[in-house]
């Protein structure tokens, strides 16, 4: 059965891209377009990976983060952070990568097929 | 010649990196800002990771005084750091104002904003050049020379023009 991926990033170029190679890998996509959105979307959606961009207007992530209690969340950034705050985050129960952008697209897809084995 | 070689004459400037090697180039300036007393403003990197950068190319931040916007975004749980503020996130201006306004209380010979792409992820650009040219006034009016990085993208261009008024001047990175 095909596994659904969210994608969570307020460009449009991004989700688009993220989605033609997760679509062409034999993934299912759903898009949303902020965290407010993607809130609203896991009411009837129930992906099984959410790709979340760190940077977005809106809700700030780490609070819609917080009230996603049952889908494995990897982070998309820019953001660079140190090794110890990674190791600190990968600590919480559904946080379970930290994707740096920009990515290489064979090194994206074999992380998120490890992420959902 | 350096980039504080370049900067001389400026107070204020937008400093352009090219994204490829962006990184490699922030190293570069604060190894030049080693020892002096800077108001990092960082809207892409938490204090965790450049503490931890500039120590490790041995850059002395001893008289660093950080303003991260992005340790509160994703962290679950933030150490307070005494030479560090922490606020909400990059879109923040008020709260990142008065950030800067409580560090400008020290004396700083440079204010860095780092950098006006990812402010750009969080306002209208309508609003770039009112929050740019509040941030260069502070700085003036503290004495010290306000460097505003600048990574060239598509919308590069569009950042420099919106707010070529406010500055005094463009510094190109030399590639190499």
């Amino acid at each position: 059965m095909k596994k659904t991926i969210m994608v969570v990033d307020d460009e449009e170029d991004n989700r688009t891209t993220i989605k033609m190679v997760l679509e062409k890998n034999g993934y299912n996509v759903v898009l949303a377009i902020n965290g407010d959105d993607c809130l609203r979307k896991l009411e009837t959606e129930f992906p099984d990976l959410i790709l979340m961009d760190v940077m977005m207007p809106g809700t700030p992530v780490g609070e819609v983060v917080r009230k996603i209690q049952y889908t494995k969340i990897a982070y998309l950034t820019v953001v660079r952070t140190s090794e110890a705050e990674k190791e600190n985050l990968l600590g919480h129960a559904n946080i379970v990568d930290f994707i740096q952008k920009p990515f290489d697209i064979n090194e994206f897809l074999k992380r998120v097929e490890a992420i959902l084995k | 010649m350096t980039f504080l070689g370049k900067m001389a004459e400026a107070g204020s400037a937008v400093y352009i990196l090219p994204e490829s090697q962006s990184h490699e180039l922030i190293v570069k300036l604060a190894k030049e800002l080693s020892g002096q007393s800077v108001c990092y403003i960082s809207l892409n990197k938490t204090f965790s990771a450049l503490s931890e950068l500039f120590q490790k190319k041995k850059i002395d931040i001893s008289k660093f005084l950080f303003i991260d916007t992005t340790s509160k975004l994703i962290n679950y749980v933030v150490k307070k750091e005494k030479a560090c503020q922490f606020i909400s996130n990059p879109g923040n201006t008020a709260e990142l104002f008065e950030a800067i306004d409580k560090a400008l209380k020290h004396k700083v010979s440079y204010v860095i904003f780092d950098s006006l792409n990812v402010l750009l992820v969080y306002i209208k650009e309508i609003r770039l050049k009112e929050i740019i040219t509040g941030l260069i006034s502070k700085g003036k009016a503290a004495d010290a020379k306000t460097v505003l990085i600048a990574v060239r993208k598509e919308n590069e261009e569009g950042i420099t023009k919106d707010i070529s008024d406010a500055i005094e001047k463009v510094i190109e990175a030399d590639e190499g």
